[in-house]
């Protein structure tokens, strides 16, 4: 006979009041661990997010212009380098292509035809656009839409059973009127034609004026900017009967505090960054004689080495001949005397990472 | 047969219980939990295209002229607008071209104060996955003459709402 109250410690049975108190407590605790555990499924994620990578990409190409360091600070201007030259490949920090800070979708062809030229390594082009630390495989090209005109694409070949992250961007690209840019070929057209008169001529000099604040009073997307373009002046006209001889360039530059330089070019400057084309064919310093037209090019990257020349200055030109080759005595070098400049071209640009 | 023996177990279990779900419940509340929305990414890919193929439409392309958008609105021509817009969206560099369709409505303020919506240009939709693009557009010196159908549009300098309806066909 049991005594209520009394555990039996030798009979093996447990009180009911137990087992419903575990049983409670057991279906509590299953349900709160099933629950807890989906709960985690979603925070552990092991694919990278290629699209994302693809659009931040893509953002920085086309809404900012660049960065690069230069001896006295930093600059957007990442396209006047030697990009043949490691060191100055070292100092562009951030590639981009736009015109500037505040004028995304508007790109600089400079910009693009320094982007395309593929003097960047693979490592290069990730460590200035792509960022990040895992080595992404990419691809980037650009077309204009009117020309048809696809520039080289960037990186590998677009794989075709592997999915990538992808982003289409719409642009329109900035052509420039003033001069070649820092390393593209000399183009006819481009700058300043002026007609000489030999038989009429009075003075031996062409004086050619650029007022720097005229050229910055547009609106960047249409502006001219000889300061990053360059300056481009051919001479024509001139005949095989009276061939002239362009003896010296004095180039010189004042600021509205009356800071200024004025040098005369020297065969140090020709053999870097300016070039003389006589009759067509290059010839720095100029030596032969002109028996048809003269082009002068001074390239962006010559004013660089000018600490305070900006846009509030006057810059001069000079050429200086061994004859008379005009009566004007100055020639302007403005929006009304350079060609136009052409419209604004669309483009697409689209990126790839894997 | 009430008494009160045999109730300990029962009580503690319904406690550790109650315990147990109060800070499950109280945990789950606070975190907030990460999904992954890869249905989007086609969504925001298609709206920042359309996007930059309006912006672009709306840039000048020499100083001082008209856009070429304000230009097609100003004289209600929709061929160029829709030759200018399928261009742009459906160009490509290396693959081929897409084939996108749109369905674009302007809505403007007419000469009573009201806020009226028209059809510019549409293709038939057929309710495919799409997204939709605005941009103000600003008329300088509109002439109500090109809309005939919508009487009570004002002339003069305005600026209307240009809403693009975008989709994959």
């Amino acid at each position: 006979m049991r005594v209520p109250g009394k555990i039996d410690h030798e009979e093996g049975l447990l009180s009911l009041d137990f087992i419903i108190g575990f049983t409670i407590f057991m279906v509590a605790l299953i349900f709160v661990a099933v629950m807890i555990s989906g709960l985690l499924v979603h925070l552990q994620s092991r694919t990278i997010d290629y699209d994302a990578v693809a659009y931040r990409t893509s953002v920085i190409l086309v809404e900012d212009p660049g960065w690069a360091e230069v001896f006295n600070g930093t600059t957007t201007d990442w396209e006047l380098n030697d990009l043949s030259n490691r060191e100055e490949r070292d100092n562009v920090l951030r590639l981009g292509l736009s015109i500037g800070k505040n004028y995304e979708r508007i790109l600089s062809r400079h910009k693009i035809d320094k982007f395309f030229a593929g003097e960047f390594s693979t490592a290069e082009y990730r460590e200035k656009l792509i960022f990040g630390d895992y080595p992404y495989r990419f691809n980037i090209a650009l077309r204009e839409i009117d020309s048809v005109h696809t520039f080289p694409p960037v990186g590998d070949e677009i794989p075709t059973n592997t999915a990538y992250g992808y982003m289409k961007r719409i642009v329109k690209i900035k052509n420039m009127i003033s001069g070649p840019g820092p390393t593209a070929e000399v183009q006819d057209g481009l700058g300043l034609t002026i007609n000489a008169s030999v038989a009429e001529g009075n003075v031996t000099f062409i004086d050619v004026d650029i007022i720097l604040p005229e050229f910055y009073d547009m609106d960047p997307l249409y502006r001219i900017d000889p300061l990053r373009e360059g300056i481009q002046i051919k001479v024509q006209n001139f005949s095989i009967a009276e061939p002239a001889n362009l003896t010296s360039i004095q180039w010189s530059f004042t600021d509205n505090t009356d800071r200024g330089a004025s040098t005369t070019l020297s065969g140090a400057d020709y053999a870097s960054t300016v070039e003389v084309y006589v009759d067509g064919l290059p010839d720095s310093p100029p030596t032969a004689p002109i028996t048809d037209n003269v082009t002068v090019v001074i390239r962006p990257q010559y004013f660089y080495q000018y600490d305070f020349l900006d846009q509030y200055d006057r810059m001069e030109t000079t050429l200086n001949f061994d004859k008379n080759v005009t009566n004007q005595t100055v020639w302007a070098y403005n929006y009304t005397t350079l060609a136009d400049l052409p419209n604004l071209e669309p483009a697409v640009l689209e990126v790839r990472i894997w | 047969m009430v008494s009160d023996s045999g109730q300990i177990y029962t009580i503690e279990g319904v406690a550790a219980a109650i315990l147990m779900i109060v800070t499950a419940y109280l945990v789950v509340s606070s975190t907030t939990i990460i999904t992954q929305q890869d249905v989007h990414i086609i969504d925001m890919q298609l709206e920042q295209l359309g996007n930059d193929a309006l912006a672009m439409m709306d840039t000048p392309d020499s100083f001082g002229n008209n856009s070429t958008l304000a230009s097609a609105i100003q004289v209600n021509d929709t061929t160029v607008f829709q030759d200018t817009f399928l261009d742009y969206v459906n160009a490509y560099t290396v693959t081929g071209p897409e084939t996108m369709r749109y369905n674009a409505t302007i809505s403007y303020r007419s000469s009573t104060e009201d806020i009226q919506t028209f059809i510019f240009n549409a293709s038939p939709y057929y309710r495919e996955n799409a997204v939709k693009v605005s941009r103000w557009v600003y008329l300088p010196y509109f002439n109500n003459t090109y809309y005939p159908e919508q009487s009570d549009m004002r002339s003069g300098n305005q600026t209307v709402l240009l809403e693009v309806l975008l989709w994959r066909q």
